[in-house]
């Protein structure tokens, strides 16, 4: 859940390139309200308990003993509604960094 | 001679550290800003490393001193002991935490799909209502 609060710290930069983030998990909207004040977040969780938007994007991750939960994973998506950058992740310690997400706005932006 | 055993107990003391300094820096409190230490966990890794090579050298040592002056076998138990917990270190780094990439994820250059799902202020998102701006779209593991 780094991942959440890494990009909080930039959200000014995201919004500068007129950039809305939007978080998705397995959580109710209740623990995702908790989840925005403990972390202080300045944008929206959205709640998939029943894994619909999970596996439109082919992202379930099921777990042994426990319920499934989301494959984490970034798209950037233009204004258009196309995918333009993605970062799937191969190991559960890695997460994209903000500056390469930014970086990739700009040059989805300089095209 | 002391100095052998000293050194032992240093790179077991390294080893250590390194372990210890990895999970200091993924807690919440420093992950978002020192990113790159927990993606890389190189100072880690290095601290990992000098305390191994600390442990060849003390085993070395004890191995070249006579078994009438003591201890001989302390410095090879702890330097075992400090491999075994880098041979851990590691296999957590680099084994453990591997996920096989879902084969089905949407690609670069795809229309996302659409979804309508319920926002933390309890009102409906549909991610195509945000066209016209762009969408940072994070699917994360949950609150846990």
């Amino acid at each position: 859940m780094f991942e959440l609060q890494g990009l909080q710290l930039r959200q000014g930069d995201f919004s500068r390139r007129n950039t809305e983030i939007v978080g998705l998990a397995v959580d109710t909207p209740e623990q995702n309200a908790q989840v925005v004040r403990d972390l202080g977040l300045g944008y929206r969780i959205v709640s998939d308990p029943r894994l619909v938007a999970i596996d439109t994007y082919g992202l379930r991750h099921e777990q042994v003993g426990q319920p499934p939960i989301a494959h984490p994973a970034s798209f950037l998506i233009d204004a258009s509604g196309t995918i333009r950058w993605r970062d799937v992740t191969d190991n559960y310690r890695l997460r994209p960094r903000p500056d390469t997400i930014l970086a990739a706005i700009d040059r989805m932006s300089a095209e | 001679m002391r100095r052998g055993n000293g050194l032992a107990w240093l790179g077991l003391g390294l080893g250590l550290l390194g372990v210890v300094t990895y999970f200091a820096w993924i807690t919440v409190r420093f992950a978002p800003r020192l990113q790159v230490l927990r993606d890389t966990a190189l100072p880690s890794l290095a601290l990992v490393g000098v305390g191994l090579g600390c442990s060849v050298i003390a085993i070395r040592r004890a191995l070249r001193r006579a078994p009438a002056r003591g201890r001989p076998l302390l410095a090879p138990v702890l330097g075992a002991l400090n491999l075994g917990v880098a041979l851990l270190f590691l296999l957590m780094l680099f084994r453990f935490s591997a996920l096989p990439v879902p084969a089905n994820a949407p690609q670069v250059g795809q229309m996302a799909p659409d979804f309508s799902l319920v926002a933390d202020d309890g009102t409906p998102l549909h991610l195509s209502a945000l066209r016209g701006k762009n969408v940072l779209l994070v699917f994360y593991r949950g609150h846990w």
